[in-house]
């Protein structure tokens, strides 16, 4: 009789006579080693690549919308033109952070006019390794300019918000591009102080937070916006000819008073009323049909809305 | 009549314990071609008939190791020289990925050939016959008995001594099972015709199933009458029409409901000129306006209209909103920028209404305000 063999757990005797049964009992230490193994021989990959640095998140400036704190109006201090009018490390250093921030998106990172905008550009932004046919020329003070006035007619914006001395920062940074610079004199330096006063300093226009400008701006327009409901209600009772004129050529009374108050300093004549409202009658509430008024029509309509609102 | 063929010699026993002991005295006799039948598996049969360990381990075993080499190696193939694909920068023999399939592939190998195996060599495949089969023996120890069946290839066999054996260990119902003449002829029936014959029938009725679902039935709508309806669709001829177009243009000299065209496309100084803000601005509108502006214009113009951008440099940045030029520019001028757009800005026309157009300038104005405050802003 064998009966011991199905009471006992474990048949000692016969793991002694099998001794690779012993493996049945130890095989998940075998597996922990492997696993050990596996991982110890991963974290010595010298292919395998980890984030030494955290990924960066720029945060999402919609959820922190702050408003602008109030600033006073003030002056930065004037720049010498003969010390910033020559080039510097710090100086190139400065510009290239400031050619970043403002240029590099249609003139490219490297300055060679292909940033990411420039494809929509026409004309091309300049490719600043070539030194042929500028507008302005790349002198430090024709540069100056470019940058004062922007170049009417292409891409090109002024950047006169642009504190002076950002300015001739970033133009020595641009200048590094091409080889062969043109210099300047010390006199094109001070046409250019004089040309655009660079030493008196630049105003700075002051800032009031925009809850502030908002109701300021409410404010101001109460009297229009006044002026606007006061015409159309007028306007509802009136038995006036050129009020049934109106009536007849109109589609918006609301739009119509509106581009009247809003109109009513520039339009001085007939004529001028005329054109602003065959442009786009729609637009300023008047029926298409409003074209074909006789110039006798068009001067009681004229005469009857600007009584209305002046 | 043929002769019959002697297979076994059956008995049957009540108890378990009764089988246990059969089996023990039937191995001490010196039997060794014989088996035992219960209807549910009884502990410390294995020992008392002397079982060896069954060799159907070994077979696992090799299984398994051919499952998972031939794994390896096909994916192996695959993925170096057959069909190479760069996955997540990882280099074409990237084992890790390997394992899961590999895993499963010996799994399935080894239990599926080993299942074959058995059946092949314990079973006699291609018989699919056994003498046990249909008879009152295995309908007895499959249902609530125990059987002993000592096979006539032991080399101890000598069938009245067999049959006193079993009657003296205490078997009841001695029966001999005979072999099924029909069966034990083992010749080669691999290559009968009829054989080949149905297998030629069962392939062709297979294919032919099978491309008729797949290229057919998998084709056929079951509802058809929304997709097919008695209409004309874009770019249909029609001979209801003159011209024979089905696509209509629109009736000249008329302008459709919400189409209304925009006058001054390619002339901002006119759109300029005679484009007026129609709305006045009150808290309700610059409230408007600014909901829009942080909506479509803030994430390139920046929240204060200054050009910095929110997204960071991940799309151009566009020209500052606060620069003289456009704070000299009239409503009906920025009016124009949005609804033609102007270099890298595109239209706006299609995203925001007419009305929240003039909002958002009404806001742009505000901003304009709060960054060049006037001298009196102060007080």
């Amino acid at each position: 009789m064998n009966r011991h063999h199905s009471n006992d757990e474990i048949d000692w005797k016969d793991l002694k006579r099998k001794p690779e049964k012993l493996f049945g009992f130890s095989y998940f230490y075998v597996l922990a080693v492997l696993v050990g193994i596996g991982l110890l021989y991963i974290s010595n990959l010298n292919s395998i690549g980890r984030n030494a640095v955290n990924p960066t998140v720029f945060p999402d400036s919609a959820a922190r919308i702050s408003d602008i704190p109030l600033q006073s109006p003030r002056i930065i201090p004037p720049v010498d033109v003969l010390k910033a009018g020559f080039s510097s490390p710090e100086l190139i250093k400065q510009g290239r952070d400031l050619f970043k921030a403002n240029c590099s998106s249609c003139h490219g990172d490297n300055g060679a006019g292909e940033g990411l905008s420039a494809a929509m550009l026409n004309p091309k932004p300049r490719n600043f390794h070539i030194l042929k046919d500028w507008k302005n020329g790349s002198k430090v003070t024709q540069m100056y300019k470019t940058l004062e006035e922007g170049i009417p007619g292409s891409g090109m914006a002024s950047y006169n918000y642009l504190p002076p001395a950002d300015r001739f920062a970033l133009i020595h940074y641009i200048r590094t591009f091409a080889n062969n610079q043109p210099a300047d004199s010390i006199g094109d330096l001070k046409a250019l102080d004089a040309a655009y006063q660079l030493a008196q300093g630049m105003n700075v226009a002051g800032q009031i937070p925009i809850k502030k400008a908002l109701r300021l701006v409410v404010n101001e327009n109460i009297a229009g916006a006044e002026l606007v409901h006061k015409s159309v209600s007028q306007l509802n009772g009136s038995q006036d000819p050129g009020a049934v004129l109106l009536k007849r050529v109109m589609v918006d009374e609301q739009r119509v008073m509106k581009s009247a108050v809003s109109l009513k300093d520039r339009v001085r004549s007939v004529d001028d009323f005329i054109k602003m409202v065959t442009a786009d009658p729609l637009h300023s509430g008047f029926k298409a049909s409003v074209i074909r008024l006789s110039p006798d029509e068009w001067n009681r309509l004229y005469h009857y809305v600007f009584s209305v609102v002046r | 009549m043929v002769e019959k063929t002697l297979y076994s010699i059956t008995a049957l026993f009540n108890t378990p314990d009764e089988i246990i002991l059969a089996a023990q005295k039937t191995r001490e006799a010196g039997f060794v071609r014989y088996d035992v039948h219960t209807p549910y598996p009884v502990h410390g049969m294995d020992s008392a008939m002397r079982l060896s360990t069954s060799r159907i381990g070994l077979f696992a075993f090799i299984f398994g190791v051919l499952g998972a080499v031939s794994t390896i190696l096909f994916i192996s193939w695959v993925t170096i020289s057959d069909y190479p694909l760069v996955i997540g920068g990882k280099p074409f023999w990237s084992w890790p990925a390997f394992v899961p399939v590999t895993f499963e592939v010996t799994v399935l190998s080894t239990a599926v050939l080993s299942t074959i195996a058995m059946i092949v060599f314990y079973f006699k495949f291609p018989n699919n016959a056994h003498p046990l089969h249909d008879t009152a023996y295995m309908k007895s120890v499959s249902s609530d008995k125990f059987g002993l069946c000592i096979q006539a290839n032991d080399p101890m066999f000598k069938e009245a001594a067999v049959k006193d054996f079993l009657r003296k260990i205490g078997g009841r119902e001695i029966t001999p099972i005979y072999f099924d003449p029909d069966e034990i002829d083992h010749g080669q029936t691999l290559f009968d015709v009829k054989f080949l014959g149905v297998l030629a029938v069962v392939a062709l009725t297979v294919s032919a199933v099978t491309y008729f679902s797949l290229n057919v039935l998998l084709k056929i709508q079951p509802f058809n009458w929304m997709a097919e309806q008695n209409k004309l669709k874009a770019q249909q001829a029609s001979p209801l029409f003159h011209d024979g177009i089905g696509m209509r243009s629109p009736v000249e000299g008329t302008v459709a409901r919400g189409y209304l065209p925009y006058p001054f496309k390619g002339k901002p100084e006119e759109a300029g000129n005679f484009l007026v803000n129609p709305l006045v601005p009150t808290q309700k509108v610059l409230d408007g306006g600014k909901s829009k502006y942080l909506t479509y214009c803030s994430p390139c113009h920046g929240n204060f209209a200054r050009g910095d951008s929110r997204l960071q440099g991940q799309f151009p940045s566009p020209p500052t909103l606060q620069s003289d030029k456009v704070r000299n520019w009239t409503d009906g001028r920025i009016y124009h920028v949005i609804t033609e757009g102007q270099n890298a800005m595109p239209s706006y026309a299609p995203l925001i209404s007419p009305d929240d157009r003039w909002a958002i300038i009404n806001y742009i104005r505000v901003l304009q305000r709060a960054q060049n405050a006037k001298k009196s802003d102060f007080k």
